[in-house]
């Protein structure tokens, strides 16, 4: 009975067992079971590694002007989530201090995980991107300078920032003196200075990709015997030429190459084009003259920000359209800029209304120049032309004077690209854009 | 003492070898049954793009069927995915990704008619980018309200937006379901 009772149980078993073993090979996926697939074969084309994804941070550097906006702080917005609010990262100062003196610029160093924010009140602070902790703060010279203009500060710090290709050194403007500081990007040390006497007060600037050029504009001109940018050989640390415009200088971007500068100028709604090579100003290029001209001649009409009828110009990564602000209509006007560069195309089709009565007095891109951030606090669709949002703080204000913007990206926590405070050019997308039209007309020319 | 089939309570291991007899006539039905619905969820998943679809199964199938994704979600939120599945170890060459995404956004994607980008806007709805840049450019004058708004736009093609107007949203974000 025992046995029998075995017997039976062990059958039990067996039979049961087959069945179990079937049913479990057909819940693994089998590729006889379905279509025919492509395998992976070894030795095919590379497999890419696993990468958590990617984060997209809009990092607003405030207070603007005179602390007009009512803003202080790194304003952090997320831009994989409509530019939503995430965080606002204080620049520790007191309640009796706050907002504290009006930023001069901001730009950031991926291989040291830093932004850093320089102040017309005398200083470049470097916040860890991992702790949003000030890591350190640069303060210029120890014995007072001679100021230059209003906003300099006394120890001749500090005014727009530049990483230099590689992350490791910052290129920083003094404030409004004849020299720049070369820092350390991860410990704040200076590390030399580049002078630059023809042009003495320190501003805005540019450097190509390659590290080989800088382009070192003064906020000056013909009226105080100046100047309006030095072309700085940057390796070796020594100016190769000066370059004069019809006016002071006031924002500027270049191309690829750094071969050509589009500067606005004081007293003029557009801007001028120069080429470093030669050191000749080549080119000035106008709004039509009926939009401005009666505007900016009228005292009653005549403020704008910044004191011009235009700060503020860039250009689309792949070069093919130089966008300026235009104070007088409230808008962003675009040139076509076509071939070398040299002669741009006003497009008024193009235009973008923005908000007025504020001034739009920046243009920064993010690097696939698919979007642009600028002073009024828009955000545009470049590729459409046309406002998509505004930037707004924790409390849904829209934050006016919005000129230090940097558009990065996070992985794990760690930054991983950076835009540039400038919109300049790209030599890649610039190649790309010139291999389109090129097929375009070749295709053109088929058809025909 | 009687034995206990005697008294017509059956030994559970008798009864355990009846059960196991009535189920072998119905085991290699049960294999046919799952290999059948694989071959269909195959079939059904290849029939939203059969150009793209070689692509994605040896990625995408290895670990399990394509019933995991055959349904609708934004494109950030499939994004999200391909990096979760990532981890999981799921590996594919530059070539097999571009078609996976291919895949993804032109069969299964939710889009925002009027929030997504240009880029999203042509391959989601087929479009090229002059037109994905006019309805950009519509949408912030007017907002898009029906998928007879879009089809109206020149350069859409009517019968795309009808094949996918289930995943065309219009008044909110993309859930992801």
């Amino acid at each position: 009975m025992q046995i029998h009772k075995a017997l039976m149980a062990t059958a039990s078993l067996a039979v049961m067992a087959c069945i179990g073993g079937s049913v479990s090979a057909q819940n693994k996926p089998t590729r006889a079971a379905g279509p025919a697939a492509q395998p992976i074969v070894a030795g095919a084309p590379t497999l890419l590694p696993y990468q958590s994804p990617p984060r997209h941070l809009l990092y607003i550097a405030t207070p603007g002007d005179e602390g007009a906006d009512d803003q202080s702080g790194v304003i952090v917005l997320d831009a994989d989530h409509d530019y939503r609010f995430v965080k606002r990262i204080p620049y520790g100062l007191a309640a009796s201090e706050l907002p504290g003196p009006k930023i001069s610029g901001m730009t950031s160093s991926i291989p040291a995980n830093k932004i850093y924010v320089t102040t017309d009140g005398g200083s470049m602070i470097a916040f860890d991107l991992k702790t949003d902790k000030i890591a350190w703060t640069f303060k210029g010279e120890k014995v007072p300078v001679k100021l230059q203009r209003r906003g300099a500060a006394a120890d001749g710090c500090c005014e727009r920032p530049y990483t230099l290709p590689g992350g490791k050194t910052l290129l920083v403007a003094s404030a409004y003196n004849a020299w720049w500081y070369l820092i350390d990007a991860e410990t704040g040390k200076e590390l030399g200075r580049i002078d630059t006497p023809e042009t003495p007060r320190s501003h805005n600037l540019a450097v190509t990709a390659d590290g080989k050029l800088a382009i070192l504009a003064t906020l000056s001109g013909p009226k105080e015997g100046t100047a309006g940018v030095a072309v700085v050989d940057l390796p070796d640390r020594k100016v190769l030429r000066y370059i004069h415009f019809s006016d002071a200088v006031r924002p500027i971007t270049i191309n690829h190459d750094g071969s050509l500068v589009y500067a606005n100028v004081n007293n003029l709604d557009g801007f001028e084009i120069a080429d470093t090579k030669t050191g000749q100003m080549i080119k000035r290029v106008e709004l039509p003259g009926e939009m401005w001209k009666a505007k900016w001649a009228d005292p009653n009409t005549h403020h704008f920000g910044h004191g011009l009828p235009s700060h503020g110009i860039g250009m689309t990564p792949d070069e093919g359209e130089i966008w300026v602000t235009d104070a007088a209509n409230d808008a962003w006007q675009v040139w076509d800029n076509p071939g070398d560069g040299r002669n741009p195309v006003y497009n008024p089709s193009k235009a973008v209304p923005i908000q007025a009565g504020i001034g739009s007095s920046w243009i920064s891109m993010t690097n696939d120049g698919k979007t642009a951030f600028v002073g009024d606090g828009s955000i545009i669709d470049v590729r459409a032309h046309r406002v998509i949002g505004t930037m707004k703080d924790e409390y849904g204000r829209p934050i006016h004077a919005a000129e230090k913007v940097l558009a990065m990206t996070f992985r794990d926590g760690k930054l991983v690209e950076t835009s540039n405070q400038f919109a300049i050019g790209n030599a890649e997308a610039r190649e790309a854009r010139m291999k389109r039209e090129t097929a375009s007309k070749q295709a053109s020319n088929n058809g025909n | 003492m009687r034995p206990a089939y005697r008294t017509g309570r059956k030994p559970a291991s008798v009864l355990a070898f009846i059960a196991a007899l009535t189920a072998i006539p119905a085991s290699p039905n049960l294999a046919l049954a799952q290999a059948s619905d694989l071959a269909a969820l195959n079939a059904k998943a290849s029939s939203l793009d059969a150009a793209d679809y070689p692509f994605v199964q040896p990625v995408c199938t290895r670990c399990h069927t394509p019933e995991m994704f055959l349904h609708s979600r934004s494109w950030s939120g499939w994004r999200d995915i391909f990096n979760q599945m990532s981890g999981y170890g799921a590996a594919a060459s530059q070539e097999q990704w571009q078609h996976i995404y291919s895949y993804f956004q032109r069969a299964l994607t939710l889009i925002d008619v009027n929030h997504a980008d240009e880029d999203e806007l042509s391959a989601v709805l087929g479009v090229d980018e002059k037109t994905a840049i006019a309805i950009v450019q519509r949408r912030t004058d007017r907002p898009f309200k029906t998928a007879g708004d879009l089809e109206a736009m020149p350069g859409v093609d009517k019968a795309k937006i009808e094949s996918i107007s289930p995943r065309l949203l219009f008044d909110r974000p993309p859930e992801d379901q």
